[in-house]
């Protein structure tokens, strides 16, 4: 019972960092149309960022984000105002080919990242939230877990804010859902595009921060986490904010209860499983009506 | 000239060319030419394999290595626990690659645009991870091969000829089908799907039938590559790189015949060679990233085709 209730925890801990990681992904695929593969692999950049900035400089691994997320906004808008923007010019299909361009972003970040940071696994370790732990009920949550799902719930907060309060933030959401409708209305559909992709990028980095508290990296690993980022994006529904956090809670209890159940080896298997039976029977995402 | 005449004229030709080639190692002797021959070839094969469905039905797969992989381990584990010679289970590798193709492509090929390119990764990733827990066969120790002759240089020769075979045959069923019942209901799928379907074409079965062609010629080829990699791991069996280096080789040559898919095959293994003999591995993997973009931001229609002109084209002007 209580390995149940810990799982349960630390699912919901898990599951919230993972909405996060997913966030932008899936805003640039509903909004821009992009299928971004590098995604994941700027969230690795992210999560080096935050360790060297702690290990070899001695900054609060949190402090990074005040260089992480305006640095990658940046690089987000400078990719779309440029690639991006190109190739809608020249092919009227940009999911796929913003596949094969993203691919090559995200092969050429990885070799950089092993090139400069050597392949070797890396976890972030905070001498201060070493030994803190939180007790209830029998229940005993690391705090570097609790820190990390704070700080992606605090940013998928921020991000929900943008979307629905904010002017830009509903053009944004006005371009996902009509791109000719929004242009015509007098949206620059291009600056709105740009700050998404911006925003998107943004949010990986800070999901990569989060990530680094919780498992261990090394450059390859942007591909299982884009496994998880297509699973959460395709079940819960492209460019749905709201879907994305649900479904980001699904796949991390999916995750720790069904490590309860088979061997570790096999759970990506069951994730597999899981995407399966979706595209199977709700191939739009299960919150579709 | 009926097309069934043309049809058997260029059949021809294609065997005389691969007779030339085949007779490759009664002059060359050196080890590295076959090598770089059989990366070559392997490509070749499988970017005009992956054609049939990505370029003449226009469903870009992403995970074309899953077939590539699978078809590589069950030949490798018939080698290792019956000493069946690769050559001889390649068909064997084919369908499995095919029964998988049918399994995967039921549910899958009902996705339109990039939901296929996407879900297609997936699969490949999933394909991997059951290989490497499939018990007894203990995939990710790796598996030593005993090579098909005690001499490198023959072994490699012998490697190349397999190769050779199977591009021949890859080349000769794409002809096939660019020139059948299939392959016309392919490109009706490519030019709009919904009106082909009006017009009676059994789209979901042309589909399906597409995708496990494909689906074979990728596994035979796994059988042959998995025996010239001597050591099998899952790593270089499953790469992702590899599906998007078929991807990227059809799309620089064009998509619309056999014709542009061997020619980008060729064209980016030749460059990808010299990237790896002038800057090293390293580098030549940050500098072929830049490539896949460049590429695809400036040869958004093929090159080959460009090159060629539209001899080769089976499509009206102003599609794509």
């Amino acid at each position: 019972m209580t390995e149940l209730l810990q799982n349960l925890a630390s699912g919901v801990m898990i599951g919230i960092v993972y909405a996060l990681l997913s966030i932008g992904f899936s805003l640039s695929w509903g909004t821009l149309g992009v299928i971004s593969i590098v995604h994941p692999a700027f969230a690795v950049l992210g999560a080096y960022i935050a360790y060297f900035s702690y290990h070899s400089f001695g900054f609060d691994p949190i402090a990074s984000l005040l260089f992480t997320i305006p640095v990658f906004f940046f690089i987000g808008v400078a990719i779309n105002s440029t690639l991006f923007n190109r190739l809608n010019t020249i092919t009227k299909h940009v999911g796929f080919a913003s596949m094969v361009v993203t691919f090559g972003m995200a092969i050429t970040l990885e070799s950089l990242m092993k090139f400069f940071f050597t392949a070797d696994p890396r976890l972030l370790r905070i001498d201060y939230l070493r030994d803190l732990t939180l007790s209830l009920g029998g229940v005993s949550i690391a705090s570097r877990y609790l820190v990390a799902a704070f700080i992606a719930l605090i940013t998928l907060a921020v991000i929900y804010y943008f979307l629905y309060s904010t002017y830009t933030g509903k053009a944004v959401r006005a371009v996902e859902q009509e791109k000719e409708g929004a242009a015509f209305v007098g949206i620059n559909v291009m600056r709105v595009s740009s700050i998404t992709y911006g925003i998107a990028l943004a949010s990986a980095g800070v999901a990569g921060l989060a990530l680094a508290m919780v498992y261990p990296f090394e450059p390859p690993i942007h591909i299982p986490w884009l496994v998880i980022i297509f699973l959460v994006v395709i079940a819960g529904g492209v460019g749905s904010v709201v879907g994305t956090i649900l479904t980001g809670l699904i796949v991390g209890l999916l995750f720790t209860l069904s490590g309860m159940v088979v061997p570790f080896s096999l759970v990506n298997l069951v994730i597999f499983l899981a995407l399966i039976v979706v595209l199977i029977f709700r191939p739009k995402g299960i919150w579709s009506v | 000239m009926s097309k069934i005449a043309k049809l058997k004229k260029d059949y021809v030709i294609l065997l005389i060319i691969g007779l030339l080639f085949a007779a490759f190692p009664l002059f060359i002797k050196t080890t590295y030419i076959y090598s770089f021959l059989i990366i070559t070839f392997m490509y070749a094969a499988l970017t005009v394999g992956w054609n049939i469905m990505g370029g003449y039905a226009g469903y870009f797969s992403f995970g074309h290595v899953a077939f590539v992989g699978a078809g590589g381990y069950l030949s490798a584990f018939l080698l290792l626990e019956y000493g069946w010679s690769p050559f001889l289970t390649a068909p064997l590798a084919g369908l499995l690659a095919g029964i998988i193709a049918l399994l995967v492509g039921y549910p899958c090929l009902k996705l339109r645009g990039p939901y296929f390119s996407v879900v297609t990764l997936i699969v490949a990733l999933a394909v991997q991870v059951v290989v490497v827990n499939i018990p007894g066969l203990d995939a990710p120790r790796g598996l030593f091969l005993p090579s098909p002759a005690d001499n490198v240089l023959l072994s490699r020769m012998l490697l190349y000829e397999g190769m050779l075979v199977l591009l021949l045959i890859s080349i000769a069923v794409a002809m096939y089908i660019e020139n059948s019942r299939l392959g016309y209901g392919l490109y009706a799928i490519r030019e709009d799907e919904e009106v082909a379907e009006t017009q009676g074409v059994n789209t979901t079965e042309l589909k399906l039938i597409g995708y496990i062609i494909s689906a074979f010629l990728a596994g035979m080829v796994g059988s042959v590559f998995a025996w010239y990699q001597g050591f099998l791991a899952p790593d270089p069996m499953f790469e992702l790189e590899i599906s998007v280096l078929i991807v990227l080789m059809a799309l620089i040559g064009g998509t619309y015949s056999w014709v542009g898919a061997l020619g980008g095959a060729v064209v980016i293994s030749i460059v990808r060679e010299f990237l790896m003999i002038y800057v090293g591995a390293e580098a030549s993997h940050i500098l072929f990233g830049v490539l896949l973009i460049v590429a695809i931001m400036y040869l958004p229609h093929g090159a080959i085709k460009w090159a060629i002109d539209k001899k080769f084209s089976k499509s009206p002007k102003g599609c794509s």
